[in-house]
């Protein structure tokens, strides 16, 4: 009985420790059938989450990113106004200038197997105007200005214009392109639909199909055997949305993912070393004070003195801020419309000098002297500002930024009390009650403006006063050449008028540009074709990041 | 040898009458906090300064308009009182409303994420538990000794250590051998039950284990406080004089009577079990309902939000009656 007792024991003892080292062992591998550069599969990671696939009720630019792959798109952006032809062949506009009618290339089919052609397109676009003022307001700017859209046979789509507009092509190629079979039922009615779907198991014709999507985890995709265009090399593309950069940084580290974007700027280091390339190029985000510039902020009336506002342009110490706050991965800031899109931007606007002794002279001429404790008196009151921050879109490098900033302002007198916030408290703190924007002053904000200029300098019109607007500036002469610019279907003549709106905003400087931040995207060697786009490894304006990607030999 | 029993310290049982007021009195205040704790979550995020569109409209497309379309497509041009009401009545009718990111029904992604969550959270509170209910006895039974010393130090230590620190040190360490991001491998094709199985394991330990190792101290340092506390008591004494065995009187009498705190505790751990924890799932990518408040609150997605805290706190009112009941069994005097 005894012996059995142990003989039991030992057995049973035996067990568990087969147990535990299986479990052990199964722990420690590597999960199987993991994908990696050498099948072909792009794994992406990045911090910038994704909740939904439905174009028409997303508004995040890693969804947007994904649905340029799924979906077929006219063309995709380049630099400038660069266009590449993508389910358009080709394209050409009558002299009216109002009438643009695409080539479509034949063969694409959807992952149904219905064919894709120029009625998806003109559906597409129909559906948008139909319900452009609800269900389909997020997705409205690509079709601005535009009348009618018609499928004259299956690779033939006619764009009608109301008025000449610029860079048609260029915003009718940010048109997600949906299959009319699918789509059709959900816009009747009040289109309510539209919205609501679900769209979690699209049904795709761009050059990827979705294998699987998980809201906010992961999105993904494989090669589309029916796909119009060229197809791509890779075998599959994921995307991972990870919670915080720190695992994000790990997994790159430790082979789980290939594709890093954003790089936080102090993992840089730690990433070089394990050598891997990290890619440091010039971005399209820049970041800058707002100044209040609306009437109806009487409290300050001096911070709409253009003294004061060159003062203050001239107290900012640009490259300490690129240097100090953003570790050298920015560069001293000039105008809204950045260097890298090329033509647009005006090459005689130079970021202010940093001169504090310029500064001052500026507002003892304005008669703005300084108090007993050095800080200026303007209008009876010290010039003592609240800026605003939106510390969760700013981060700690804009908030360094802000720091500097506030010790430079010191030195002219003029002293700055940050208060954070989120964007929407940030955001809502400016514009005020009924968007009067009568209790803000000064701002610390930025932008990710576009390739194309139309975006970025819509943002300053009057009539986005109480929306994109933080600045409350409103000038008839600014939103006159905007709109000339707007219509200008010729790049040349364009060219003018747009340089010229940006000498404006110098001269008026309801923004004080900062810096131009510098994109950081790291990734493995195994992998080659890496595209350093402006916008970004997720371009939800080009599929060019991804299909250019392929394992290095 | 004639064997000695020691009486249970328990008087005269209360009348069922004063269980029934007891139970029912508790349930009022639960109905109540229920009702209470529906109104805060409506009219919380909403004192907040900011608007629920304003991060959503400031895009590529953004304009005033566009703000107006959003605010009216989620119903919050209405008066503030008129959206009460329609939440209550939504609400009655088992509808948390849609989510503002996705449009979804908030229902559905709930239910994903607390179904996400309670496994990882279960796991680690199971691990907390066990840990911390034995160093805590035995801290308490071997009181004033080194070992009672380390045990209080390095409770203490964890339990006052930020957990977001103890994530990231996990993540430093293991993140080479153990993933450390998401539930799964989201980029395995894999079907067969065996891989799937180990892939999830994997991905479970190191949030479960930052749970377990953020809240094991708490169960330390309260079962040898509990735990001291009832060794002190008279009748502990009188079985040490009366030659009792020193295991039995620990877990005969001992533990038993030192229960009340730590199934407090432990009901108060079930609001961690299913509403999760922010800071966790944010580290670890975790898709629960943590991850879900933390993406919503930066979304200002208030029917989201809405919906994850009405399960946490519905959850933790609900499991801290089930404590007063429990409790109640085991010390019937409570009643009174």
């Amino acid at each position: 009985m005894a012996a059995d007792r142990n003989r039991r024991t030992r057995h049973s003892r035996a067990s568990r420790a087969l147990a535990l080292t299986v479990l052990g062992t199964a722990l420690a591998l590597p999960s199987m059938a993991m994908a990696d550069a050498s099948n072909g599969v792009l794994r992406v990671g990045t911090s910038f989450t994704c909740s939904s696939l439905n174009p028409y009720s997303t508004t995040q630019s890693s969804c947007l990113t994904a649905l340029r792959l799924l979906y077929p798109s006219l063309g995709q952006a380049g630099i400038g106004s660069e266009m590449t032809p993508d389910l358009a062949e080709s394209w050409s506009v009558d002299e009216t200038g109002l009438i643009w009618t695409f080539k479509l290339k034949s063969g694409g089919q959807w992952s149904d197997g219905q064919p894709v052609t120029a009625k998806d397109a003109a559906f597409t676009i129909t559906m948008l105007l139909a319900h452009a003022d609800g269900p389909t307001a997020r997705r409205a700017r690509a079709i601005a200005n535009v009348d009618t859209a018609v499928a004259s046979d299956d690779q033939t789509l006619v764009v009608t214009f109301k008025q000449p507009t610029a860079n048609a092509v260029g915003r009718l190629a940010q048109l997600i392109i949906v299959p009319e079979h699918i789509w059709a039922p959900l816009a009747e009615g009040d289109g309510a639909a539209l919205s609501s779907f679900a769209n979690d198991q699209p049904v795709a014709g761009g050059a990827f199909t979705l294998a699987r999507f998980e809201p906010d985890q992961a999105i993904i995709m494989q090669p589309n055997p029916n796909y119009y265009g060229t197809p791509t090399a890779l075998k599959g593309v994921g995307i991972q949305f990870f919670g915080d950069s720190t695992a994000m940084v790990s997994a790159l580290l430790n082979d789980q993912i290939d594709v890093l974007t954003p790089l936080p700027v102090t993992s840089v280091d730690a990433v070089t070393k394990a050598g891997l390339n990290v890619a440091n190029f010039p971005g399209l985000r820049f970041h800058n004070l707002i100044l209040n510039s609306s009437e109806n902020q009487t409290a300050f009336p001096e911070i709409r003195d253009p003294k004061v506002r060159e003062a203050f342009a001239h107290a900012i110490d640009r490259a300490k801020i690129a240097d100090v706050a953003y570790l050298g991965y920015a560069v001293p800031g000039d105008a809204m419309v950045p260097k890298v899109t090329g033509e647009w931007s005006n090459p005689a606007i130079v970021p202010e000098t940093f001169d504090l002794e310029r500064a001052n002279a500026l507002l003892d001429e304005a008669g703005y002297a300084k108090g007993a404790d050095g800080v200026r008196v303007a209008n009876g009151h010290p010039m003592r500002y609240k800026v605003l921050i939106p510390a969760n879109v700013e981060g700690a490098e804009g908030l360094r930024a802000l720091d500097i900033v506030t010790a430079d302002f010191k030195q002219i007198g003029v002293e700055l009390v940050p208060e954070q916030g989120d964007s929407s408290t940030v955001s809502d703190a400016i514009v005020g009650p009924d968007n009067t924007y009568a209790s803000s002053t000064i701002a610390q904000w930025g932008w990710i403006p576009q390739m194309d200029p139309d975006f970025i300098l819509s943002v300053l019109l009057c009539k986005q006063v109480g929306g994109l607007n933080e600045s409350g500036y409103c000038n008839p002469e600014y939103d006159e050449l905007y709109d000339a610019q707007a219509s200008e279907i010729d790049p040349a003549k364009r060219q003018p008028i747009v340089w010229k709106m940006q000498e404006i905003t110098q001269r008026d400087r309801p923004y004080i540009v900062t810096v131009q931040q510098n994109n950081i995207e790291a990734y493995s060697p195994k992998w080659t074709g890496f595209v350093e786009d402006p916008i970004g490894f997720l371009n939800y304006t080009s599929n060019r990041t991804f299909v250019n990607l392929r394992p290095a030999e | 040898m004639r064997r000695w029993r020691l009486p249970p310290p328990s008087p005269k049982p209360p009348s069922s009458m004063t269980r029934f007021s007891y139970l029912a009195r508790k349930i009022g205040i639960v109905a109540f906090g229920i009702f209470a704790t529906i109104t805060l979550n409506f009219f919380l995020f909403r004192v907040l300064p900011g608007d629920a569109v304003a991060s959503m409209a400031r895009v590529p497309g953004g304009s005033a308009e566009l703000k107006a379309t959003l605010l009216a497509e989620f119903g919050l041009d209405k008066p503030l009182m008129a959206q009460y009401g329609d939440y209550l009545y939504q609400l009655m009718r088992g509808n948390l409303g849609v989510s503002y990111s996705s449009l979804r029904p908030v229902t559905e992604d709930v239910i994903k994420a607390v179904g996400n969550t309670v496994p990882m959270t279960l796991l680690g509170i199971t691990i907390a538990v066990l840990v911390g209910i034995s160093t805590g006895v035995l801290a308490a039974y071997k009181h004033g000794t080194a070992t009672d010393t380390v045990i209080t130090n390095v409770a203490t230590i964890v339990y006052s250590a930020p957990t977001q620190w103890i994530a990231i040190m996990l993540v430093l360490a293991f993140s080479a051998y153990l993933p450390a991001s998401g539930a799964s491998d989201p980029f395995s094709f894999e079907t067969e039950f065996w891989p799937l199985f180990v892939d999830r394991l994997r991905h479970i330990v190191l949030p479960s284990l930052t749970l377990a190792t953020a809240c094991f101290g708490q169960y330390t340092l309260v079962t040898r406080s509990s735990v001291l506390a009832t060794l002190g008591e008279d009748y502990v004494g009188a079985a040490k004089a009366m030659g009792f065995p020193a295991g039995r009187i620990l877990f005969s009498y001992a533990i038993p009577n030192a229960l009340i705190p730590i199934v407090t505790l432990i009901a108060l751990s079930m609001g961690t079990i299913m509403g999760g924890s922010v800071v966790i799932e944010t580290v670890f990518s975790w898709p629960g309902i943590g991850r879900a408040m933390y993406e919503a609150i930066t979304d200002r997605n208030y029917p989201l939000l809405q919906g994850a805290l009405l399960v946490i706190t519905v959850s933790v009112i609900v499991f801290n009656l089930l404590a007063d009941i429990i409790n109640m069994k085991i010390d019937p005097r409570i009643v009174e």
